[in-house]
């Protein structure tokens, strides 16, 4: 018997611990309802995070979820995905865990291009320990750790993914979830790494970018007449505009990293462990202990 | 209803300090219903508002967006609430304004869904609450 998937297939019981008002409720419905419509069964998703507010998505989902590290995920994910190809990766972290602890990880998997999905809770700021100014914080943004306001420029996560070389750049709004939704639908399809920006509030610590002042700003890509995403200049000028959602950028069959690991051509650890487990004779078993040792 | 009447009335409920805070109150929670409410909604309320608040509700969307709920509908309404002077309920941290801005919007979200429903005829009440996410619905029926 085929059970339907909704949204609810991957609901927990675990109490959500986030601030009323917090904009990763509506990431964390909006992936839910991007996996049911996919037809993506809770066993086949692989949910990692870093350390951070939104990092505790994947304790809220009823999938495969690992918390690593803080800036750390991406890493894991990678070898997640060269272990068992098989499984639907996702990253979900904080604007500071991908963008800023993690920022070398990001470059690097943008430009390996596996085929996972990268969802960044962008919200400017570091949320979990109260309020302190973050990579893609705008600059004069004054925080605990920035009185006289923030000296740097904001990071620019679509463009350093332009440079970078990821193959799907997207952008989405939480106070539009039911768009975000398409956009994270889309961004797992892709094949290869594709990054979705998501622009939440902070309701608590960042009162400057609050849903009101993306409202504002936000507008969908989709609906621009003659928009190309898979035109690199057009994607390069799009991500330094203030602020277009949707797919900025994407390109298909790029090559995807685990497909040209010489060491999975046989097959990937867990198809050979599952195969393993199902060695009806002792001879089998010793030719396939042969290939692992 | 005029708009300063609407305002004051806001302002009276809740014991406001100001004429200022109940207006910021009133765009906050009136920009919230904006976001979860479909145009023929807003449409058939126009009658009924003052320009000032109606134009506010109008740039809503074509139909209703099923995945806002009450945790988005609360980050809306709660966009100025003025975090200074609320008290701090944590250990140590500079958290000064989540353990109480939830129940504060809440309760300003009732103060003004009071006023609404005071411009508003039965049926469109309902059919408003109709609209609403579940928990916003409930704040809705009892305000």
């Amino acid at each position: 018997m085929v059970t339907k998937m909704d949204a609810k297939t991957y609901d927990t019981t675990v109490e959500v611990t986030w601030c009323a008002g917090c904009g990763d409720y509506a990431i964390l419905k909006a992936l839910k309802l991007a996996l049911a419509e996919l037809g993506i069964a809770p066993h086949q998703v692989l949910l990692v995070s870093g350390i951070g507010c939104g990092s505790k998505l994947p304790d809220y989902t009823n999938a495969n979820g690992y918390m690593t590290i803080h800036g750390r995920p991406l890493a894991v994910a990678t070898g997640a995905k060269l272990a068992n190809p098989e499984l639907h990766v996702i990253v979900v972290n904080g604007d500071g865990d991908s963008y800023g602890i993690g920022c070398n990880h990001f470059v690097h998997t943008c430009r390996r291009n596996p085929d996972i999905t990268q969802i960044v809770e962008n919200n400017q700021i570091y949320g979990l320990t109260k309020g302190q100014y973050s990579p893609t914080s705008d600059a004069g943004f004054i925080t605990t750790t920035s009185p006289d306001g923030a000296i740097e420029a904001a990071f620019n996560p679509a463009a350093i993914a332009l440079a970078a070389g990821a193959t799907f750049i997207a952008r989405a709004f939480s106070g539009d979830p039911k768009h975000m939704a398409g956009v994270i639908a889309q961004g797992v399809r892709h094949r290869g790494y594709a990054l979705v920006d998501v622009l939440q509030p902070c309701v608590t610590f960042n009162r400057v970018n609050t849903y009101a002042w993306y409202r504002e700003r936000v507008y969908d890509l989709a609906e621009e007449e003659g928009y190309d995403p898979s035109d690199r200049t057009a994607a390069w000028h799009k991500a330094q505009e203030c602020i277009p959602v949707g797919v900025i950028y994407q390109v298909e069959g790029a090559p995807v990293y685990e497909d040209q690991v010489r060491a999975l051509a046989d097959g990937s650890p867990v198809s050979r462990l599952l195969e393993l487990a199902r060695a009806p004779a002792l001879g089998q078993y010793e030719s396939l202990k042969e290939r692992f040792v | 209803m005029e708009y300063r009447e609407f305002i004051a009335q806001v302002q009276k409920r809740g014991k406001l300090a100001s004429f200022e805070e109940a207006e910021a109150t009133t765009l906050s929670v009136m920009r919230a219903l904006s976001e979860v409410i479909c145009r023929e909604r807003a449409l058939s309320m126009r009658s009924c508002l003052p320009d000032e608040i109606y134009c506010i509700l109008e740039p809503c969307r074509p139909e209703v967006d099923p995945l806002i709920d009450m945790q988005t509908f609360i980050g809306w309404a709660s966009a100025d609430l003025d975090a200074v002077g609320m008290p701090d309920r944590t250990l140590g941290g500079l958290d000064l304004f989540a353990a109480d801005a939830a129940d504060e919007a809440v309760r300003r979200c009732g103060l003004v869904f009071c006023v609404l429903k005071s411009c508003l005829g039965s049926s469109q009440q309902e059919a408003l609450a109709c609209d609403l996410p579940e928990e916003v619905c409930d704040w809705f029926r009892a305000a």
